[in-house]
């Protein structure tokens, strides 16, 4: 991608990432005041006890909501901040865990889980971020597309003689695998991410069962790569 | 032990003055200001022993604040509470002389267990400087 394509990421990433800091402000004032009706609740005496009791239950769905919305908001916080660079360094066991973060709503949509098992050791790899998170996506698209609803996509990372390596595996297999996984090899979504991969002078894979892709990078990008 | 002078610097109005009453309900003393210009104009009439400071404000902002706080007076304990920080602006409060780098929304009583520690820092390092 060239210049002013990576300006048009970063910018919405910004803009994002300015968004969601305000948001943690909202959150925490929400917070605060649930927290402060707690206090005047449990140092008055005057409120019969059936009203109390009420208050304090709707209170803890109040704070319960609080801590769903800002996991929300650090999620796509950091998600934002992906832009920030064209190219950067980072571990590819986080970069993972952030697209795994951002999908999980789409995945729950086909009720399928997905699963991080990360490498042992941080793997740290110069690459463009915003770019191996949508390779990555297109990874679960291909997938999500080709699986029944129920199941697990499991993303494995590693380093594979000496290469970064991320593998998406669908559990339980189709009831056809093979068949399903060859139709989507001509599929739109397979070109994205071979494109995709380009650009981060990367290749995608899959594995002679048909249930695995592989997605497999170069430990530094070369900053010549458009 | 002396109630604890607590100064709240935070733009967000409803979120600071929310703050203060649950902290004055646990029988510590908190001010509330809106801005780094108003908090350094207090500290000028009414050094508090810990302050908790946001990074974002419009105006000056809380590390330069936090700078200049550190600058003349010293002993005022400074704990960042911050809906933005970052690694990087973690590592600049803490050189600045923060005694604490908390990210919002923070829950309450570990916010409160922050402050106590901080004040008994400001304690235990006068009375050793004292000695010297």
């Amino acid at each position: 991608m060239n210049q002013l394509q990576d300006k048009k990421i970063a910018f919405f990433g910004k803009m994002t990432a300015s968004t969601t800091h305000e948001m943690k402000n909202v959150f925490a004032i929400i917070k605060e005041s649930s927290g402060l009706m707690e206090d005047i609740i449990s140092f008055t005496n005057d409120i019969p006890e059936p009203a109390k009791v009420k208050f304090i239950s709707i209170i803890g769905k109040i704070k319960n909501q609080i801590e769903r919305g800002n996991t929300l908001t650090q999620r796509l916080n950091r998600f934002a901040h992906s832009s920030d660079r064209a190219i950067d360094d980072t571990d590819l066991n986080k970069i993972v865990q952030r697209l795994l973060n951002m999908s999980e709503r789409l995945a729950k949509m086909k009720n399928i889980t997905l699963e991080l098992l990360p490498a042992a050791d941080p793997i740290m790899i110069t690459t463009k971020l915003v770019e191996l998170l949508m390779a990555q996506f297109n990874c679960l698209e291909c997938l999500f597309d080709n699986m029944p609803d129920g199941g697990k996509i499991s993303a494995h990372v590693e380093s594979l003689d000496g290469n970064p390596t991320i593998s998406f595996q669908i559990e339980p297999l189709t009831s056809d695998p093979a068949n399903k996984m060859h139709n989507f090899i001509l599929s739109e979504k397979w070109s994205e991410l071979e494109e995709t991969c380009k650009l981060l002078n990367a290749s995608a894979n899959i594995d002679n069962n048909k249930t695995c892709i592989t997605i497999t990078l170069p430990e530094k990008l070369n900053c010549d790569i458009q | 032990m002396d109630k604890i002078k607590i100064l709240l610097v935070d733009d967000e109005e409803d979120f600071v003055q929310t703050l203060s009453e649950r902290i004055q309900l646990r029988n510590l003393d908190a001010q509330v200001a809106l801005c780094g210009e108003a908090a350094l104009q207090h500290i000028e009439k009414d050094v508090p022993d810990v302050m908790v400071l946001d990074l974002k404000m419009p105006g000056i902002d809380g590390m330069d604040v936090l700078s200049r706080v550190k600058k003349n007076h010293p002993d005022v304990q400074v704990i960042i509470l911050t809906g933005h920080g970052s690694e990087k602006d973690e590592e600049e409060a803490r050189n600045l002389g923060a005694f604490e780098y908390c990210q919002k929304p923070v829950e309450f009583d570990i916010l409160v267990k922050i402050i106590k520690f901080a004040y008994k820092n400001k304690i235990d390092t006068n009375r050793i400087s004292s000695t010297l």
